[in-house]
């Protein structure tokens, strides 16, 4: 596995730095949860197991009460000593004895006995604790510092009423607080270790991630540097997937666009082109003067041809390019879209009798009042018929009819032909888009422009066809608050 | 010699233009308006030479070449087309076709490359028939060009050449180490360099370079002379 880079502010080291640092906090608040209580715990247990010996040595047996008598005295005998060495040894603690006198607060340190392996060198300053003891009956117990250790303590007067003499149980808490801080110094170690395995695993976890994003800009790059081929794979559920599948969507769209782009391109090309062909070469046909009269009749008829063409094609791009631009001016008159269904199909009985086919003005409604630009919306229409005659066979029959609808007008042009092929009637709405097997007549922007026309004039152009027939329908609004819109294109969109 | 010509065109006034000066020059012209049509006539009469529209209405001329040129290696086809840079892909051993002509073209252009097209067509067949050049083997730097044969071979391994990119290598290969002038090559190969563009000797080049080279970008046996042509080094 290739590891990626490991530069600060990368991913994958921030995602590994943040997992390791999170461990680490997990330890330190764990740390100060338990340690401060384990070392409480301990050090009340050792203070407890003091304070059942004091009980036992000072109630249940009767070590101390040879004690007793000496203590009144003010002074302790061998015997006394010997007692409180066994007292010692049974409660496994350091005893010290103080004397009180006067007002039983200002001790001397009349005797001090040791647990065995622990007999100091000097004698030590009585601890708050034993002052506090001598004030009471009961024993009195405490964490402390004596002579200068962390120590254990248990307090008890033994003659209570008179010149206090305060029994102290000391045991030092040096074995409790070094197992603490050994428990400490392992949990510490483990902690680096865990940190360190925290921080591998981080950027091990964060590898794929990284690997993952990492292609993701790869494929944006190559999309944004104009290759829209290969597709973006990341099937995961998560949202890098999420991201994937975007940009997955994007380069589609991208890559259609291309593709749309091209093909105009070569569209275009062909046809500005084919018409300049046929014109070069009829031209030097006629300028190589090997031809007669019947000839030269026809090459000049089918130059002028190609001229027209070459000059509709022209006007529709321009007009096509403009309309897209939003800058012709396409006016929203009060309408009868009647007469304008009238007319049209008057001025193409011409080419409907050419064909051989009948072209009819249907009874609708009398009167289809609409918004509109009625030289936009007779461009419209005549397109439409000449659509309907040229791509039917001879002896179709191309019906106009207008009809009043709850928000304006319509006006449709159907025919009973054989239909668009279903595969063609997504696309014929695309700039230079030709049928199978149709020929080359019009500009190949003709209902191109007619829905943008359409469009700009607040309504829309629909086409229904099958193989009995094709039906495309104008519908226009009545008033200027009525918009009868097709769904928004997007700007790059070809149709 | 009059020859059988097919032109595919789904323009009617481009069908009627090409067909004068074919007929004047005496060869016989078919004409089909659609892929399909094409390929029907193709299988059923014994075709000279192919002109071929890209653009039409259904198949269009890029498949119905890729089709014809299963059918046959040696049918020469030239490729009718308004984009030039459609000419890359058109002359790749993809698509097949040995010939362009950009519209809108003049006739006299149109009459030069059918003429050379069906010259070299006319030679080749002889030289395969009489066995002229039966022993012209050119072996150099690895590549093998059997001229009798037509074939050629890069390390042992056959490598299919176009007929245009044949012409080429063997007009290289028979002097190594002598440079060609992108002219001198469409020469040799056409017998005119009239009416074409030499960057298309840059784009037959660039695809025997794949077929050939170990690494197209860094070619050692078809080099480059900066601002005069090309030479073999075998």
């Amino acid at each position: 596995m290739r590891i990626g880079s490991l530069r600060p502010g990368r991913l994958r080291v921030r995602l590994a730095l943040l997992v390791a640092t999170t461990a680490l906090l997990v330890l330190a608040v764990l740390a100060a949860l338990i340690f401060p209580q384990l070392e409480r715990s301990l050090d009340r247990s050792r203070m407890q197991s003091l304070a059942t010996a004091m009980d036992v040595t000072t109630t249940k047996t009767a070590l101390t009460d040879g004690l007793t008598p000496e203590i009144a005295n003010g002074r302790l005998s061998e015997a006394g000593y010997r007692n409180l060495r066994r007292i010692a040894d049974a409660a496994q603690a350091r005893v010290t004895l103080w004397w009180g006198s006067g007002d039983g607060m200002q001790f001397e340190a009349d005797s001090l006995l040791g647990h065995v392996d622990e007999l100091p060198t000097h004698e030590p300053a009585p601890p708050q604790v034993a002052f506090t003891a001598a004030t009471t009956r009961s024993a009195v117990m405490t964490v402390g510092n004596f002579d200068g250790h962390p120590t254990a303590l248990v307090a008890r007067n033994l003659n209570p009423g008179g010149a206090p003499a305060v029994l102290l149980f000391s045991t030092s808490l040096g074995d409790v607080r070094a197992q603490v801080s050994s428990v400490e110094r392992r949990f510490l170690a483990g902690g680096v270790l865990a940190f360190l395995a925290a921080l591998a695993i981080g950027l091990l976890a964060a590898e794929p991630l990284a690997r993952r994003l990492q292609r993701l800009r790869r494929s944006a790059d190559a999309i944004s540097h104009g290759s829209f081929g290969r597709p973006i794979a990341d099937r995961s559920r998560d949202e890098i997937g999420d991201l994937a599948r975007s940009l997955e969507d994007m380069r589609q769209r991208l890559e259609q666009l291309e593709q749309a782009r091209s093909q105009f391109l070569a569209n275009a090309s062909h046809e500005l082109r084919t018409p300049l062909t046929s014109i070069g070469g009829y031209v030097e046909l006629l300028q190589e003067g090997e031809t007669d009269e019947l000839r030269r009749g026809e090459y000049l008829a089918t130059v002028h041809e190609q001229v027209q063409r070459l000059t509709r094609l022209a006007n529709d791009l321009l007009d096509l390019t403009k309309l897209e631009a939003g800058g012709a001016e396409i006016r929203r008159d009060r309408i009868e879209l009647a007469d304008l269904a009238a007319e049209a199909v008057r001025d193409a009985q011409p080419l409907a009798e050419a064909r051989g086919s009948t072209l009819l003005l249907a009874a609708g409604d009398a009167d289809a009042p609409a918004l509109g630009d009625d030289l936009r919306v007779l461009q419209i229409v005549r397109g439409l018929i000449d659509n309907a005659l040229r791509h039917t066979p001879s002896g179709t029959t191309v019906e106009v009819a207008c009809r009043r609808t709850p928000w304006g007008a319509s006006l449709a042009v159907s025919d009973d032909g054989p239909g668009i092929a279903p595969e063609f009637l997504p696309r014929i709405y695309d700039r230079f888009a030709r049928g199978p097997g149709a020929a080359a007549q019009g500009s190949g922007l003709g209902l191109a422009i007619a829905r943008e026309l359409a469009g700009r004039m607040g309504g829309r152009l629909q086409v229904e066809s099958s193989p009995s027939g094709t039906r495309f329908t104008l519908e226009l609004g009545s008033s200027a608050e009525v918009t009868v819109r097709a769904p928004k294109r997007g700007r790059f969109a070809t149709t | 010699m009059k020859a059988t010509i097919l032109v595919v065109d789904d323009e009617d006034p481009v069908q009627r233009l090409v067909r004068i000066p074919l007929e004047r020059e005496g060869h016989r012209v078919l004409a089909a308006m659609s892929g399909e049509e094409a390929l029907e006539i193709a299988a059923s009469e014994t075709l000279d030479l192919v002109l071929l529209d890209i653009m039409l209405p259904g198949i269009d001329g890029i498949e119905v070449c890729r089709q014809l040129r299963q059918r046959s290696a040696t049918l020469p086809i030239i490729m009718l087309t308004a984009r030039d840079d459609e000419v890359d892909k058109v002359l790749g051993l993809e698509i097949g076709a040995d010939d362009y002509v950009t519209k809108p073209f003049s006739l006299a252009e149109l009459r030069s490359r059918v003429r050379a097209m069906l010259r070299r067509a006319r030679l080749a067949s002889t030289e395969a028939a009489s066995g002229v050049s039966d022993d012209e083997v050119h072996e150099a730097g690895g590549i093998r060009l059997d001229i009798a044969r037509r074939t050629a071979e890069s390390n042992g391994e056959p490598v299919q050449l176009t007929y245009v990119e044949f012409e080429i290598l063997r007009t290289l290969m028979r002097s190594p180490g002598r440079v060609y002038s992108r002219r001198a090559l469409l020469e040799a190969v056409w017998d005119s360099a009239e009416y074409r563009e030499q960057r298309t000797v840059d784009v037959h080049i660039r695809h025997l370079r794949e077929k050939l080279e170990a690494d197209p970008a860094e070619p050692v046996a078809i080099q480059t002379v900066r601002g005069v042509g090309y030479r073999f080094q075998g």
